[in-house]
């Protein structure tokens, strides 16, 4: 078993901070990662609370695979209930934190309640901290890092910046200075908590039951399966690839999602970002090693990432690498979600544009641009209605048909009327417009399955949906093109027991039913599954799909579908039966 | 006769350079999947194609002088 069986839980208003067995039960019925993490906050929070209140509860959540050299297992579920939504919020997180704590002996860590002054909680093995981070309070993620560094030696970090500090819902955690857990405001949870990083070393390791046999089966797998050209697209590239087949397929936001193509997108493709490469880097465990590295005079940033490119490229209309690179430097520094910052800016510009409000930036202004994560990080100035996301703006200045989320999350890089199912995936994604829960644009956009129907579209998300939970359960990276087969291959070498693909199946739906019903029991239902108006009724002007929008009725059309294959009544609410069959 | 060839990704392995490229082919209509063929690129691999910036399927004919872009399968997202 590949678990330690021990999980820390940290008492911020107390100070206290005690391990405890790991509950089994639990672990077998949601693996780990996503799953794991949703049940315990599931039974632990009390419905209706403040996300920014202490009530709220910060986990860290590893999974069986964590630690181990399985291919792209080095990532962390970061989940709270979120402050930009209020449904659950599971993030994940990539580097080498997970298997750090996995080392330092804990499957997972719960944080509670709320320190009386800033401090930051440092893990070494057994021993567990919290010191003052008074004179860090303020300061952004990468000099945080470096005077924890500092201080502390070698130790892998998560932290938060001024976003977290200010509690915007947009903030993310950052982590080893270029990763995120990314979306949902889950650096704000930290910041409510004032607790600004998290310090872990590991000394220990993990006991593989039979190694020889598993390192043959893991050599063979990564031949047959990680290598091959369907996942190498990310050494080769990596998501800026994106840019280019987004264009081509007429759904790269462009000018807050009026458009699907941009007229600069050779500016910010991959070739754009190949120019200024140094270095590819990956996470730990990676054979693949998607991440760009990048340097251009001072700024270094791995990345941008192609979510980055188009809501913080194509869809201001900046079709200037380097302002980008730096607009994600920035975004990385204050712990900004670039795709929702993206998106709160490409509004602010429309809303400009448009003559409803003035903010004082208009499409393609580089230098207004470049000042907005600063000013939407320290809530100065308009940066102040920025930072608390499209909604809220539109809610106080208008615009809620052209507001570009759902559920109050922004929406990601693929525009849904050149992909219905990736709109349906939008709609009931368990966080709000969310791309990883299913992003089924690879196989209509970029594929052979028709973009423009509603038919088999409920199949197909639910299909990729409960895929993704278990995948991000056990935990893998989604960048590795893994069959539930494979997985439970893997997991039965690490479990000492038969773990089946249909088992698995289960699993994710199990978990996405759940994180339906945390949802649910927040007040959550059919009414708040919808896309905003613009995606209904403009048609886009130009590219592949000009002409094309999304029909409402073939949206209605889709949902129904999907809640009646979901066992879920009319209303989105799951039914006792699926409950009993699923356990739950 | 040549159509110029731009292959994406990890697709650029399949031809002589990482830039377009001219390749011929055969002198009679021939479509994209016999270009595939030519090129040993197995179809499992490839998403969409681009002539001249149209997408097009596998049974598109190529009569010459087109410029032609293969896209690589993709997961993740
Ligand atoms: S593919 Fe990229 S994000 Fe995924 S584990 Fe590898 S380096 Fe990390």
């Amino acid at each position: 078993m590949t678990y330690t069986g021990k999980i820390l839980r940290v008492n911020l208003s107390t100070g206290k901070a005690q391990p405890e067995p790991l509950n089994e039960k639990w672990a077998r019925d949601y693996l780990g990662g996503k799953g794991l993490s949703i049940k315990y906050l599931y039974e632990e929070l009390e419905p209706g609370i403040d996300p920014l209140s202490e009530a709220n509860k910060l986990i860290l959540m590893t999974g069986p695979t964590t630690g181990t050299i399985v291919p792209n297992s080095g990532k962390l579920a970061v989940a709270a209930k979120s402050p930009a939504t209020g449904t659950i919020l599971d993030c994940s997180i990539g580097g080498y934190f997970a298997p750090e704590l996995k080392y330092a002996g804990y499957d997972a860590v719960i944080i509670e309640g709320k320190a009386k002054t800033p401090v930051y909680l440092y893990i070494e093995d057994e021993k567990v901290e919290l010191r003052s981070a008074g004179d860090l309070w303020g300061k952004g993620a990468h000099e945080t890092e470096h005077i924890i560094a500092e201080t502390l030696g070698d130790v892998i970090t998560m932290v938060i910046g001024q976003a977290g500090e200010n509690l915007l819902p947009m903030a993310c955690i950052s982590s080893e200075l270029y990763r995120q857990a990314g979306r949902g405001g889950i650096g704000a949870v930290m910041g409510s908590k004032n607790l600004k990083a998290i310090a872990v070393r590991g000394t220990g390791g993990i006991k593989i039951p039979n190694i020889r046999k598993f390192s043959a089966a893991l050599n063979k797998i990564k031949r047959e399966d990680t290598m091959t050209d369907d996942n190498m697209w990310t050494y080769s590239d990596g998501t800026p690839m994106l840019v280019d087949l987004c264009h081509d397929s007429g759904i790269l936001p462009t000018r807050n999602f009026q458009e699907g193509t941009f007229e600069d997108y050779k500016k910010i493709n991959s070739d754009a970002v190949k120019g200024v490469l140094k270095a590819k880097k990956a996470c730990f465990a990676c054979p693949l090693g998607c991440s760009n590295y990048v340097e251009k005079g001072d700024t270094r940033v791995e990345g941008p990432e192609y979510e980055t490119l188009a809501l913080c490229g194509s869809n201001c209309a900046i079709g200037d690498i380097e302002a980008i690179i730096e607009f994600n430097r920035l975004c990385d520094d204050y712990c900004l979600d670039t795709i929702s910052a993206g998106n709160s800016v490409a509004f602010a510009m429309e809303l400009t544009e448009k003559g409803i409000y003035d903010f004082g930036i208009h499409f393609g202004e580089v230098d207004k641009y470049l000042e907005m994560p600063g000013l939407i990080a320290r809530k100065e100035g308009v940066g102040a209605e920025l930072a608390a996301g499209v909604r809220a703006m539109a809610e106080k200045y208008g615009g809620m048909d052209f507001a570009m989320q759902v559920k109050g999350l922004e929406m990601p890089g693929y525009e849904p009327r050149g992909s219905w199912a990736m709109g349906l995936a939008y709609g009931t994604a368990d966080r709000g417009a969310c791309h990883m829960r299913a992003w089924p644009t690879a196989v209509e956009a970029f594929g052979d399955i028709d973009p423009y129907t509603s038919e088999g579209k409920a199949k197909l998300v639910i299909g990729m949906q409960d895929d993704n939970s278990v995948k991000f359960s056990a935990i893998f990276c989604d960048f590795w093109a893994l069959s539930t087969e494979r997985m439970a291959e893997i997991l039965s070498l690490l479990l000492e027991r038969e773990v089946t693909a249909t088992e698995l199946t289960t699993i994710g739906e199990r978990t996405y039913n759940l994180a339906r019903l945390f949802n649910e029991r927040e007040g959550f239902n059919r009414k708040d599954d919808y896309l905003p108006e613009r995606i209904f009724s403009e048609k886009l002007p130009t590219g592949t799909t000009a002409g094309k929008l999304l029909p409402r009725e073939e949206y209605e059309k889709m949902l129904t579908d999907y809640y009646q294959l979901r066992g879920w009544d009319e209303n989105g609410i799951i039914t006792e039966a699926k409950k009993k069959e699923l356990h739950l | 006769m040549f159509v110029k060839l731009q292959l994406k990704g990890p697709l650029k392995k399949y031809g002589q350079s990482v830039e377009p490229f001219d390749c011929e082919i055969a002198a009679e209509p021939c479509t994209v999947r016999d270009l595939l063929q030519k090129l040993s690129i197995p179809t499992s691999s490839t998403s969409f194609v681009l002539i001249d910036g149209n997408k097009a399927d596998l049974t598109a004919t190529l009569r010459g002088g087109e410029m032609v872009v293969i896209n690589p399968r993709v997961a993740g997202g």
